[in-house]
């Protein structure tokens, strides 16, 4: 189809305005030129003076196998307790990182003790509700509180479906150098950054192997080769609330 | 005229009086009103001790924004980093309280009149806590049974091994 419609531009301004763009062209490509190998430079200095952080193309991930978890056993609870500083004396507003909760299926009597902590969502709804930033999803996967920045409005506390988060409603003192936690703030399961950052699995999953039943999977979710992404090759797991399609980076086997 | 000396004292007794502020400072503040800042531990500061006055607290905001989103840990440009070096006990054994002026970051901030609040939060001795708590028989196992190792567990792939290991091990506070 022929192009109509349109009057041609005027050849003699046309030519003119070529000139300038040559030239301009020119000088943007001599300045980058000059430019680049310093800025490149610089890049380079930035890479090498700075530590590799929390990845996309790592996913952290744990995986629960009830049938491997006795109801008596409390080792998660108690490691992630004594590793993080925080005491739960059974008061309704304590802290609880973590929880052993009984599940029973009505229908058969199948009865498992499962540990519930902070499902690490893909699609968290503590960060949607969020109103200040504060409740975050690291590149990784991991979900956690900016303290510097949670308002303590406790949105997220409601938002969360496995009531994973808890307030922080009275001063505290001699908290860990590695796990920072004060009043006013909004707290929940980390994974462990600290040691995760350090190369060193959870403190629930570590106790699990040594005292518990080794019930515990922690490892990379995107790595087909880890020990968590073959068990879940091998065995059905399930997410709880699958429902809810938050897709959850904590999965259990062997559920009723 | 005859009131002149009587005019001229007046006036330079007022001016004595209006500048009585200054003067009073001057005499007060002579000598030891500066901070007694205590000493570090180590040789020298993660910066040079000039532009660690002035921008301290930017380094403490950049290194908080990395270790908390971006999981880009230092272990010396941290605040449990400047803890371990600057917090040291005093001469009777104890840790100086948050609030006491012999308390590192206190010294220059109660002259100033500077309020922080990051210690209602962050631990505000070196080391692994010890003294801070009780230590459970929970956590001594837990750090037992860590140095053990288990090859049950297949540790996570974190890029530079070496350096993972190396960090493990100049972290004092971390790995107790």
């Amino acid at each position: 189809m022929a192009m109509t419609g349109r009057p041609a531009a005027p050849r003699g301004t046309g030519h003119e305005v070529d000139e300038d763009r040559r030239r301009f062209l020119g000088t943007a490509a001599l300045s980058a030129l000059v430019v680049a190998p310093g800025v490149s430079l610089l890049a380079f200095a930035e890479g090498q003076g700075r530590k590799q952080g929390a990845s996309a193309r790592t996913r952290w991930g744990l995986l629960i196998d009830t049938t491997k978890c006795k109801s008596s056993c409390t080792a998660c609870v108690t490691a992630c307790s004594s590793y993080n500083g925080w005491k739960n004396e059974g008061r309704p507003t304590d802290p609880q990182w973590i929880r052993k909760v009984q599940v029973t299926d009505p229908e058969t009597g199948v009865s498992r003790s499962v540990p519930v902590m902070c499902q690490h969502c893909a699609k968290a709804p503590c960060v949607e509700v969020c109103p200040t930033g504060a409740s975050f999803k690291r590149a990784d996967g991991i979900v956690l509180v900016d303290r510097h920045i949670c308002i303590g409005c406790r949105y997220c506390m409601m938002a969360c479906p496995y009531k994973a988060r808890s307030f922080v409603s009275e001063e505290i003192s001699g908290q860990k150098p590695w796990a920072p936690r004060g009043k006013g703030t909004v707290e929940g399961c980390t994974l462990c950054v600290d040691r995760i950052d350090a190369g060193q699995v959870p403190a629930c999953v570590q106790a699990c192997a040594h005292e518990g039943g080794r019930a515990m999977t922690f490892g990379d979710l995107k790595d087909p080769a880890s020990e968590i992404s073959r068990a879940l090759a091998e065995f059905p797991s399930v997410q709880l609330r699958a429902d809810l399609m938050l897709d959850p980076g904590v999965q259990y086997q062997g559920l009723p | 005229m005859r009131d002149r000396p009587v005019i001229l004292a007046g006036l330079a007794l007022l001016l004595l009086l209006l500048t009585a502020p200054f003067w009073l400072g001057a005499v007060a503040h002579t000598g030891s009103a500066l901070p007694a800042i205590p000493r570090a531990k180590g040789a020298h500061c993660v910066r040079p001790v000039a532009w660690m006055r002035k921008n301290h607290m930017k380094l403490l905001m950049r290194v908080r924004y990395e270790a908390v989103h971006e999981g880009i840990r230092n272990r010396q440009e941290s605040l449990p980093g400047c803890i371990s070096c600057h917090v040291s006990r005093l001469a009777d054994g104890k840790y100086p309280s948050v609030t006491s002026s012999k308390f590192f970051c206190n010294a220059c901030h109660q002259y100033v009149g500077v309020r922080i609040d990051c210690f209602s939060c962050h631990s505000n001795r070196p080391g692994s806590g010890a003294g801070t708590v009780a230590q459970s028989g929970g956590e001594a196992r837990l750090v037992a049974l860590a140095a053990i190792g288990n090859p049950a567990i297949v540790p996570p792939r974190v890029a530079g091994g070496s350096s993972t290991a190396r960090r493990r091990r100049e972290a004092p506070w971390r790995w107790p």
